[in-house]
């Protein structure tokens, strides 16, 4: 699995053009079978599981570990 | 009641894409008649407008000053008062440059905390410049512009009172009857932004006894470039124009100018005339199916929604809870979700609205958020289209939290 890009959602969340939650959702549907997404949430878990919701929304998988997680399109 | 299942059926991008569009105080979609209406333009008229002797430019010079005698119509205006620009914020930023030379030092400019930047950085540069004061005035608890705190600052200093008809953030509506004798009582210039009321509510600018108007053709079913400034004649008069060049003058000399009549000498250059001539199409479309037919769908719906949205504990709408008193604009936040991760999630379900400030920064920081999501109605919006967003935000709120 080849991680194509790093997101951190911490990072000026507020930001009006092109936050990164936004980001990283145009991320995700650009991703290629056998490329993977790391996403830095920290430690809100709203936030964890709303990148839950966007990759079972596009059928990715999720693997969830402290402070981060991989999304990956197998 | 409009029939909105046939008013769909005249927006190809509706069959096109399977959306649920709560985005329109951005931008709105373009009925087949607009699209039409600039196909034919290119394909069958196309010249430039003036001064041309052949039958294509006529045609095209005649089209392109009915455009300006039908957007007139619209806000019961006369053609020589209609100004044609790029959209609000370019109508904005000439009206406050055409204006400069009436500003001194010491004089006021009176704007509000509500306004979108556009109708409140080319004051606040236009103050800086001119060492003017601007004064900002403020709201109540439900994000209402203070109109009594207007009638407090105003004085004989004050040249112009710069403000929004209806707020892009929370729908409010400003009775602008009100500011207008307000202003007038010290013979104060009223500039009122039009982007989000015009092409939603009836805006009659002889009954409201407007100044200066402006408004964007895109957010009325027009195409993207087109706007309108409308200027009082015997105002407009004293707009100076901010750009000069070719279609602006009668007659030029090494020594003189002589401009000519209005609306001409404010629209230098070649003109969008295909986009005035959509524009005018648009105007055409919302005025045969009925200004205040549109906003009565619109008040239905924002209504429904602040109904539903009242039942959802983690939901904090901003602005008037009274539909009465606002347009088709609803803002809220929802309790520990950001405004972002909502809106993203509520596009995963095909739900466009937009967050963010919404170019409204000073508004945000006095109301002390970071963001909202807006969801924007308009004529060709659902209550189902309703029903489904406050679903599918009962979801997202159930599974983040």
């Amino acid at each position: 699995m080849k991680i194509k890009a790093e997101i951190n959602l911490e990072v000026n969340p507020d930001e009006c053009s092109n936050p990164p939650i936004i980001r990283l959702a145009q991320m995700l549907d650009d991703l290629k079978p056998g490329e993977a997404i790391k996403v830095k949430y920290g430690k809100d878990k709203a936030t964890l599981k709303a990148v839950k919701l966007l990759a079972l929304k596009r059928s990715l998988n999720l693997q969830v570990e402290k402070e981060y997680c991989i999304v990956s399109r197998d | 009641m409009l029939n909105v299942e046939e008013i769909r059926k005249d927006f190809p991008i509706l069959k096109n894409r399977k959306i649920i569009y709560l985005d329109n105080a951005a931008t709105t979609h373009k009925p087949i008649q607009v699209i039409n209406a600039i196909t034919n333009f290119y394909t069958k008229h196309n010249a430039n407008i003036h001064r041309g002797a052949h039958t294509l430019s006529q045609e095209a010079s005649k089209m392109y000053e009915e455009a300006h005698e039908i957007i007139a119509k619209l806000i019961n205006a006369t053609p020589e008062e209609i100004v044609f620009t790029s959209g609000t914020t370019d109508s904005l930023n000439m009206i406050a440059q055409g204006l400069e030379h009436l500003i001194n030092e010491g004089d006021e400019i009176i704007t509000t905390i509500a306004e979108h930047h556009s109708n409140f950085l080319p004051w606040k540069k236009l103050a800086e410049k001119k060492r003017a004061k601007l004064k900002i005035i403020g709201i109540d608890e439900q994000a209402r512009i203070n109109l009594k705190q207007l009638e407090k600052e105003i004085t004989n200093k004050t040249r112009i009172v710069a403000i929004t008809h209806m707020s892009n953030v929370t729908g409010a509506i400003t009775n602008i009857k009100k500011a207008a004798k307000i202003a007038h009582s010290q013979n104060a210039i009223l500039v009122v932004d039009g982007a989000q009321s015009v092409p939603h509510i009836p805006v009659d600018v002889k009954q409201l006894e407007i100044d200066f108007l402006a408004f964007s053709g895109h957010k009325m079913l027009g195409p993207t470039g087109t706007g309108v400034l409308y200027g009082r004649k015997d105002i407009l008069k004293q707009l100076e124009p901010p750009r000069l060049g070719g279609g602006t003058i009668e007659k030029v000399t090494l020594e003189t100018t002589e401009f000519k009549k209005l609306p001409w000498k404010l629209e230098a250059g070649t003109p969008n005339i295909a986009g005035a001539i959509g524009l005018a199409e648009a105007a055409k479309y919302l005025m045969k199916i009925g200004m205040k037919e549109i906003m009565q769908h619109e008040k239905e719906l924002t209504r429904k929604t602040l109904e539903q949205l009242k039942e959802i504990p983690e939901v904090k709408v901003v602005g008037p809870i009274n539909p009465e008193e606002k347009g088709g604009i609803i803002s809220f936040t929802v309790k520990n979700i950001h405004h972002h991760t909502i809106a993203t999630l509520l596009d995963t379900y095909g739900i466009a609205v937009r967050s963010g400030k919404h170019c409204a920064h000073p508004l945000h920081q006095r109301l002390n958020l970071k963001g909202t999501v807006r969801a924007s109605y308009y004529l060709y919006n659902t209550t189902e289209e309703i029903e489904i967003l406050i679903q599918k935000l009962k979801e997202i709120i159930e599974f983040t939290t």
